[in-house]
């Protein structure tokens, strides 16, 4: 394994850690590792180091990457707005490996934030060829996920407490259906930040969640209609959100998600992994995916661009 | 500016240098903390360098090995290869500044790693000890460490490392600092860490002890989920180094 610092983009003011295998496994393919948060490209409790290790013991190149004003990361300076450079950054880091041969084709991942970047970056960028979604910010409710949800909390004798005394989300919510109660505050849909693909919020129009989950199906559709891989790993917690493995399959069906999807859920771990057991169980699940995946071969006519 | 490893090819450490606004005042090296302490304050050590850097100073970020982008894993953690580890980085500084003086900004155990290195041993080198750990043993106790399975390995401070590497830490205190006392000394504590430097250097006629009601840039600010910049702590470093 070769471990080499990059200085790359406009001006080399982006920063990034190239790990080469000693034997490379996976020829013209590498993992990016973006930013979870505003976390340097180290990663919360050194998991992208350790993956990117990991990987390559196993055959992978990676490059683990500070998006612009992130870490030692510098802005581009192109005016555009925090997460258009972003984009862009993404861009430099796929045209300098392109460029030096090291790889053509790209698995991006991310946690959290890092994971809504990932996605954006997947629907526009057709060199993108798989991504793996931790803990992203947007999860989708279920029937199902309802149904475990309010089954866990009925056998919580807190939750009968605050039933019994007027206090329960679920009524409060039903009096502002019924106009009996004030305004709803914020959404539950998701701990924060906005939806997939709708940009960086500036100037935005608020969007309901339904709009939400239709822009994210037909981002989804666009990617399953281009073979792009996809590992989707939520933990414990969030499982106010996402409770069971196949939430996300069922939260879009009929889009043939199933072929090109991996799912995890590790209920015992957190959302930064901050126990060794953790770290390991998501070591082993991203090099199991990889090994075990075909990425596809982009075609020049491929574009799955989502539009608007 | 630039990324860059340097050391044995196969022991590297990963530096970040920052190059000086002319003219050329000063060389520093950052020592981080470690941990979440070192995740959460990254950035403002990053600021911190930028302003010095802005003032004229070559700055060296690095990481210890077993850190960051640096060789090795957790369980490579020791302080006594920290401390050679800051050594190594000086030279690197001074090859890179062409400058022989070089101060030294520690946080938190960073302090406590550069205070015990060798190039402390230069009497022109100059320090900032930033909110030090001064009682390891509580800071153990505060990060909470479990029992050493066979291998002597045992998850600490969100990390698997060595029962040594624990032992190590609690072991450090006031007399981690002594090699300091005839040395040109800042002593720059945050809101809340004002009892924690009082121990340190008593007699020592060089030292300059500030207290400033700042946020500490190693606590998690779980609004950003990482920590705060502390501006006026930063610009008070800033100026009493270069």
């Amino acid at each position: 394994m070769k471990e080499t610092a990059l200085n790359f983009g406009q001006g080399g003011s982006l920063v990034g850690i190239l790990t080469r295998p000693d034997e490379v496994q996976q020829g013209d393919l590498a993992v990016i590792f973006l930013n979870a948060g505003i976390l340097h490209r180290v990663g919360p409790n050194r998991i992208h180091v350790r993956l990117a290790r990991h990987l390559a013991d196993r055959g992978v190149t990676s490059l683990r990457m500070d998006l612009p004003g992130v870490g030692d990361s510098g802005m581009l300076g192109t005016g555009l707005s925090l997460a258009e450079e972003g984009r862009q950054g993404i861009h430099a880091a796929m045209d300098l490996l392109q460029r030096q041969e090291v790889a053509s084709r790209f698995v991006v991942f991310g946690l959290c934030s890092g994971a809504d970047a990932a996605f954006q970056i997947a629907c526009l960028e057709p060199r993108v060829v798989g991504i793996a979604l931790v803990d992203p910010t947007r999860l989708f409710a279920t029937w199902q996920s309802w149904a475990r949800k309010i089954l866990r909390g009925a056998l919580r004798p807190a939750a009968w407490l605050r039933l019994f005394t007027g206090r329960h989300h679920v009524l409060r919510r039903l009096q502002r259906k019924l106009g009996m109660g004030p305004e709803e505050q914020g959404s539950e849909a998701g701990p924060a930040a906005g939806p997939p693909a709708a940009g960086d919020g500036r100037g935005a129009t608020a969007l309901s969640g339904e709009d939400i989950q239709e822009l994210a199906r037909e981002a989804l559709r666009g990617l399953v209609g281009r073979d792009v891989r996809i590992l989707h790993v939520v933990t414990g917690d969030q499982s106010h959100l996402y409770n069971y493995r196949d939430q996300f399959l069922d939260a879009f069906p009929d889009i043939g998600l199933e072929r090109v999807a991996r799912l995890e859920f590790f209920p015992r771990a957190s959302h930064t992994f901050f126990r060794e057991s953790q770290r390991i169980e998501l070591e082993n699940a991203m090099s199991g995916w990889m090994a075990s995946e075909r990425f596809p071969r982009p075609t020049s006519s491929s574009d799955g661009s989502l539009g608007g | 500016m630039s990324a860059f490893y340097f050391g044995p090819s196969d022991r590297q450490l990963f530096g970040y240098h920052h190059l000086p606004r002319p003219p050329v005042s000063d060389a520093v090296l950052i020592c981080p903390s470690w941990g979440g302490e070192y995740e959460y304050a990254h950035r403002a050590l990053v600021v911190l360098s930028k302003r010095l850097a802005g003032r004229g100073c070559h700055v060296l970020r690095f990481d210890y090995s077993g850190t960051g982008d640096s060789w090795g894993d957790s369980t490579d953690a020791d302080l006594h290869r920290w401390r050679e580890d800051v050594d190594r980085a000086v030279d690197e500084l001074r090859a890179a500044s062409g400058r022989e003086q070089v101060s030294i900004v520690g946080l938190r155990l960073g302090a406590a790693v550069a205070a015990g290195a060798g190039a402390v041993a230069d009497a022109s080198t100059r320090l900032v000890l930033w909110d030090p750990i001064v009682d390891g043993d509580a800071w153990v106790a505060g990060l909470g460490s479990g029992t050493a399975g066979d291998d002597g390995l045992v998850e600490f401070g969100r990390s698997l490392v060595t029962r040594t590497f624990v032992d190590q830490i609690a072991g450090v205190g006031p007399e981690t600092f002594e090699g300091l006392t005839t040395r040109e000394v800042l002593l720059l504590l945050t809101a809340g860490e004002e009892s924690s430097g009082s121990g340190i250097l008593p007699e020592a006629p060089r030292l300059e002890r500030v207290t400033m009601e700042q946020p500490s840039p190693w606590v998690e600010d779980e609004s950003i989920w990482t920590g705060q910049v502390p501006v006026d702590a930063v610009r008070t470093i800033a100026e009493w180094v270069a």
